[in-house]
């Protein structure tokens, strides 16, 4: 029982794939439970085992790329069980490949889990193209000649396939285990490449079913450069769970406490559950005949089924990057722009393109075809018909040219947009805005830094777009209110008490919520940054809690407008204690957080991060943010009179001077050197991260005293 | 919205607006995100503005999207009908409804202009 008991929430194992040997290994979970999960653990195994960290291109064969799950994958905890986070160095970022991250749903997770494993690592590179398949502790590693080529749709089918003929019979498989003969019905859990990734685009996704995609950080092209096509997992096992009492309590807790009921439907809800399963899309509803489908264990069900034949489980940015095209192109028919919508959509999982490039990037080449720049025969030569843009006949050929690198993809989807702008000469179009990649040559998620300071701050001291919406849902409500007319439901001072007393002891005040342009740079608004990025390192990339979920600051259901975070009933604390066992205080969890990050700093150190490289692209500075003709960005400030109201925080910069004494404040405060931005002995001291202390020195990157 | 509109000046107001000039506006999807869009036309616009589900909300300023009308379009008609709009109803989402039947009318009778002229 005492073995079993420190395996709680964990399966016990981590499966090390050889590539370069074709071969794997063992390694015990047992020393890395320190970092949670997901980012964490991924880190700590990145940190073990890449053995040169200073590489800068994710294409590079010494690199190694973790996807990990935690305790809550395969488990019912609301909106968890089925996240999946992927770390290793990447591609396509700016100035170079940063070490970096990304996360997916579906069932991946929850699989990898049952066939007993908390995470997988590949290293090295095959000598030809390879595919792994996991049947509990059963590893082959099988040539993938017949997949190299496929979409991933077509992979996953033929693996699917491949797994249910090698058992007993279709339907019930035999599985090998050490428990006696078991069967399944269920169906492997496949994370694959497409041909964007076997082409090592930087514009490459890990790709999982449909729309389950890991899209930034370049991973597809971190695969390809491997020669690895596919993961697959099937098992037969459980995740043992330390107290199921208390976490089919803290499940009813939420129900009964912080979710929207959809019997009483609440069109005013302030709060992250707040309606009824649906999928999350930027277009209408393509047909009636839909249902709505959710990763492992959620209860949320922000994606759609449809009887179409394409489109399945597209959501978000999959729904938006090409629907105003499709719209233009349908002369307004929104029914025939949802279907084109979905059609590209569906094209970009079977190729494994990310379609967050194309979100701020399709427009910037429709600019420039209609300037009479990009065309056949023009300054920017190209094939591929932009007078089409907007048909599902434009989407294949230039979603075909991105992912096989032909035409103006080769430049493109290979480096990156930001650094075929600079090679055709448009540099100035990156530093105007036009072409909206705020941050590491990431393109903007659709919160400006000049407004939601949060989204900025995190961002620059980390290494791509935060992409964590915990704070930024005060937008959507404040707004949407305003809006429709409709006085906001919490008001400002109480929203800002409501948010900030979830922060303590980080915060100190609720002044940190008071985005008014005289705060900006104040240390308690510094605070709130650090807090919400040392909680989004643990709770939801290591603790894989769902982004649209998570955190549950303020909540209009709750007697008291409290939300879920931090509570005693439903926090994020009491489901990860219900199955680990452990004794973990939410505010540990963020202590957590916050060594992660600085493990991370000095895998960005050792790669070759300078302080100097820590900055906005120069529109963020150089022109006020009115984001086109958009009515207001409504956010709690403090008035002249000390009042809390929400007032427009749209037209204004940043400021490039008092942002260097931001920095300087910021890595004062996180122990790192201010000079440099690297860590000290301080640091490693702080943070428990004396482990990384040889090799910073080695380097000679290890700071002076802060 | 009454004036007389000849063929060759409806044609022109129909008109696709140089790359520079474009109405850059946004539609805010409640929960998936804010997205751009880029206006190029008032038919365009009259799709941007179409009333859809409660969940999805034209994100422009209404004195923005007026003096785009009348400065990149040369709808000065236009542009004060959707200025009117504004003083008319108590909030933004009805004033961008009203917007639209503005703007739906007005192309509507711009098409049928223009067309007369092909005839």
């Amino acid at each position: 029982m005492a073995e079993e008991a420190t395996h709680f929430g964990y399966m016990g194992k981590i499966l090390h794939i050889r590539l370069d040997r074709l071969d794997y290994e063992v390694i015990p979970t047992e020393k890395y439970k320190q970092w949670g999960g997901g980012h964490g653990m991924g880190s700590a195994l990145f940190w073990d085992y890449c053995e040169d960290k200073t590489i800068q291109d994710g294409r590079d064969p010494k690199n190694v790329c973790i996807v990990a799950a935690s305790p809550f994958s395969g488990t019912p905890t609301p909106s968890a069980g089925g996240r999946c986070e992927v770390v290793g160095v990447g591609v396509g970022l700016q100035p170079i490949g940063w070490f970096t991250r990304s996360n997916f749903g579906g069932r991946f997770s929850s699989m990898m889990k049952y066939a007993g494993w908390d995470a997988v690592m590949v290293s090295g590179k095959a000598p030809y193209p390879v595919w792994v398949d996991v049947r509990n502790d059963a590893v082959k590693i099988h040539k993938a000649k017949p997949l190299w080529g496929k979409s991933t749709k077509e992979a996953q089918e033929m693996i699917i396939g491949f797994v249910g003929k090698e058992g007993n019979n279709w339907g019930w498989d035999r599985m090998p285990s050490d428990r006696g003969v078991e069967y399944t019905t269920k169906k492997p859990a496949v994370l694959c490449i497409g041909p964007a990734g076997e082409n090592q685009m930087a514009q490459a996704a890990l790709i999982h079913e449909s729309s389950n995609g890991a899209g930034q950080g370049g991973f597809g092209a971190v695969w390809g450069s491997k020669n690895l096509k596919a993961i697959s997992f099937i098992g037969t096992q459980a995740v043992k769970i330390a107290d199921p009492a208390a976490l089919v309590e803290a499940r009813f807790a939420t129900k009964e406490l912080y979710a929207a009921d959809p019997e009483k439907p609440d069109a005013a809800f302030w709060g992250p559950m707040n309606s009824p399963a649906k999928p999350v899309m930027s277009i209408a509803l393509p047909t009636d005949k839909a249902r709505v489908s959710a990763c492992h264990g959620c209860i949320n069900g922000c994606r759609g089924i449809y009887n179409l034949g394409y489109g399945n489980q597209n959501h978000c940015n999959v729904t938006s990057f090409y629907a105003h095209h499709a719209q233009r192109w349908a002369k307004g028919d929104r029914i025939e722009a949802s279907k084109i919508t979905l059609q590209a959509g569906s094209i970009c999982n079977e190729l494994g393109l990310n379609t967050y490039p194309l979100k701020h990037g399709l427009p910037w080449l429709w600019y420039l075809h209609k300037k009479g720049i990009l065309g056949k025969g023009k300054q920017i030569h190209t094939d591929i018909d932009f007078s089409k843009m907007g048909s599902v006949e434009f989407a294949k050929a230039f979603l075909h040219a991105l992912a096989y690198g032909e035409d103006i993809g080769k430049e493109l989807a290979y480096y990156g947009f930001v650094p075929t702008a600079i090679k055709w000469g448009r540099e100035e179009d990156w530093k105007s805005g036009r072409l909206k990649f705020t941050y590491w040559g990431m393109p903007e998620h659709g919160y400006d830094p000049r407004a939601e300071l949060e989204w900025g701050y995190e961002s620059l001291v980390a290494d791509r777009d935060m992409n964590s919406h915990c704070i930024n849902w005060i937008f959507w409500h404040v707004n949407v209110a305003t809006l429709r007319g409709i006085r906001p439901r919490i008001d400002a001072g109480t929203l800002a008490k409501l948010v900030t007393d979830k922060m303590k002891p980080w915060v100190s005040s609720d002044n940190a919520l008071n985005y008014a342009t005289e705060n900006m740079y104040s240390d308690d608004v510094m605070d709130l940054a650090r807090w919400h990025l040392f909680y989004t390192r643990y709770w939801k990339n290591s603790g894989l809690l769902c982004d649209f979920r998570w955190a549950d600051l303020f909540n209009s259901k709750h007697p008291e407008l409290q939300g879920a975070t931090a509570s005693e009933e439903a926090g994020e604390h009491i489901f990860w204690n219900a199955i680990t066992g452990e004794n973990l205080s939410f505010n540990d969890g963020i202590r957590r957080g916050q060594r992660i990050y600085h493990l991370d700093n000095a895998i960005w150190t050792l790669q070759g991060r300078r302080r100097d490289m820590l900055k906005f692209a120069d529109y963020i500075y150089d022109r006020p943010f009115d984001k086109g003709h958009f009515p207001f960005y409504m956010w709690p400030v403090k008035n002249e009179k000390g009042e809390w109201i929400y007032r427009d925080v749209m037209h204004r910069s940043h400021n490039r001077k008092k942002m260097e004494e931001w920095k300087t404040r910021f890595y004062t405060k996180e122990k790192l050197d201010p000079k440099t931005g690297w860590p000290t002995e301080e640091t490693l001291k702080a943070y428990d991260l004396g482990f990384a202390e040889a090799e910073l020195r080695a380097h000679k990157k290890l700071g002076g005293v802060s | 919205m009454t004036e007389h509109i000849n063929p060759d000046d409806a044609r022109r107001l129909l008109r696709e607006v140089d790359p520079d000039d474009i109405l850059v506006a946004a539609r805010m999807h409640y929960p998936s995100g804010i997205h751009d869009e880029w206006i190029a036309t008032l038919e365009e616009l009259m799709w941007f503005l179409q009333p859809a589900s409660d969940r999805d909300i034209p994100g422009v300023s209404i004195e923005g999207m007026a003096s785009w009308v009348e400065d990149a379009v040369g709808d000065k008609t236009l542009a004060e009908a959707i200025r009117a709009c504004e003083n008319e109803h108590e909030n933004f989402v009805d004033a961008c409804e009203a917007a639209y039947y503005k703007t739906e009318a007005r192309v509507s009778y711009l098409q049928k202009q223009a067309q007369r002229s092909m005839a």
